[in-house]
């Protein structure tokens, strides 16, 4: 570039990384040197044009994935385990495009509705057939505070430690299996799946998406091998003839 | 487990994790799953850094990382030309054309992905050499010289590229009557 100077130095320098003496030295051959300043002014311009690379791309809102095969698991005790496992299953796929799952807005609107008007009052059991889900609940310091039973489906109401609340809705489904599918947003996070005949899908707001995740995966596998028990198939067919009691 | 602070600094550190993705992949879609890939690796990992400065470096690497999986299982690993000399720019490539953002973005996506990478780390992301040099785990001297060979061939496709949009330096007087 110049006696004194080199490429990589007038680099360093745009990048602010030499030493005030060195900077120093960059900054007088500048001065004395037009050529050297329009060559650093590219410099600073390109840097800047790239600064912005990031703020031009959308950011994918909505992250989502969906579960396959596991290509490489973590073994952990407990919920760790269960959580390191579906998460390593996960396979990420476009927020954006066909294949992107879409939100049950009926779910959210159903959890929001209980996050607004229901009360935690009262001791709930867990409906016959599903007591697979007291295990992963109690790990995750989840109580059960809420049940409603629908005609069609059945909203069970989870509250636990720092205000988390969490929604699971069962419900009967035609498709015998899917994989699970999380969307994890800053301020909702969902999660559906299907198995053994039935859908489960879980939402909540503003739940570390890591914890979201560890449920979600632990009710997925709970689910899995839990699904086809005729008990649940059993309770369920009982609840579609509760009246809504909202 | 992410706790509240970590959450906190991955939310915070996205945008330019995204970036990167972007600057790293061919298109789009593979940013998105490269970027989704990343996050969900770094929220299920056993143990997380507990200074932000150090959990941006450790997020940003496992992206890298996860990055250069995919590449060698393609056999496509990006070069290092660590040894080759820095080109000496200052008698061409353009070097008194002024930079038009678009066009610097354009060249970039053309670039070898060892220069995407250094240059990403750097200009996008905002790393210092330090950090960057800890991230690659190489010598901080080794970022000055990729860093300076990245802008080389940055400045150099720029050239290449008919996209290159040459700003008149110096405004055209104003015609007589015209507005000033």
């Amino acid at each position: 570039m110049s006696v004194g100077i080199s490429e990589e130095q007038l680099n360093a320098f745009v990048d602010g990384e030499l030493s005030p003496a060195e900077a120093a030295h960059v900054a007088a051959i500048i001065a004395d040197d037009a050529r050297i300043a329009h060559r650093v002014l590219r410099l600073h311009q390109m840097k800047a044009a790239l600064a912005g690379f990031a703020d031009t791309m959308p950011l994918p809102a909505i992250p989502v994935a969906r579960a396959k095969r596991p290509s490489h698991l973590r073994s952990a005790a407990g919920l760790g385990a269960a959580a390191a496992f579906v998460i390593a299953m996960l396979i990420p796929m476009p927020a954006s495009g066909p294949s992107a799952p879409v939100l049950d807005q009926g779910s959210i609107a159903w959890h929001d509705d209980w996050l607004t008007h229901a009360s935690d009052a009262g001791v709930w059991s867990l409906p016959s057939g599903l007591d697979w889900v007291e295990p992963v609940m109690s790990t995750s310091r989840l109580q059960l505070v809420y049940v409603h039973r629908g005609e069609a489906m059945q909203h069970l109401g989870f509250k636990g430690p720092n205000a988390c609340r969490l929604s699971l809705f069962v419900s009967e489904s035609d498709q015998a299996q899917t994989p699970l599918r999380l969307t994890l947003a800053e301020d909702r996070q969902y999660a559906a799946w299907q198995t053994g005949g039935f859908a489960f899908e879980m939402v909540a707001r503003d739940m570390a998406p890591a914890r979201f995740a560890t449920v979600a995966t632990g009710l997925r596998d709970g689910s899995a091998r839990h699904g086809a028990d005729a008990s649940l198939h059993i309770a369920l067919a009982q609840t579609a003839t509760l009246p809504c009691s909202a | 487990m992410l706790d509240q602070m970590q959450q906190t600094w991955m939310l915070q550190t996205r945008r330019k994790l995204f970036g990167y993705a972007c600057a790293l992949c061919p298109d789009i879609s593979t940013a998105e799953d490269l970027y989704q890939d990343a996050l969900l690796r770094a929220m299920t990992a056993n143990s997380q850094p507990d200074d932000p400065i150090s959990y941006r470096v450790w997020l940003f690497r496992i992206m890298r990382n996860l990055w250069i999986d995919r590449l060698r299982a393609a056999g496509r690993l990006p070069v290092f030309e660590d040894a080759a000399a820095v080109e000496d720019l200052s008698n061409g490539h353009g070097a008194d054309q002024a930079v038009n953002a678009l066009a610097v973005r354009q060249a970039f996506q053309h670039l070898s992905k060892a220069h995407r990478d250094i240059l990403a780390l750097v200009d996008i992301c905002g790393f210092s050499y330090a950090e960057a040099a800890q991230m690659l785990d190489v010598a901080q001297g080794t970022i000055m010289s990729r860093v300076s060979r990245a802008r080389a061939a940055l400045s150099a496709q720029m050239q290449e590229d008919k996209t290159v949009v040459a700003l008149p330096l110096r405004r055209r007087a104003p015609k007589a009557g015209g507005r000033g």
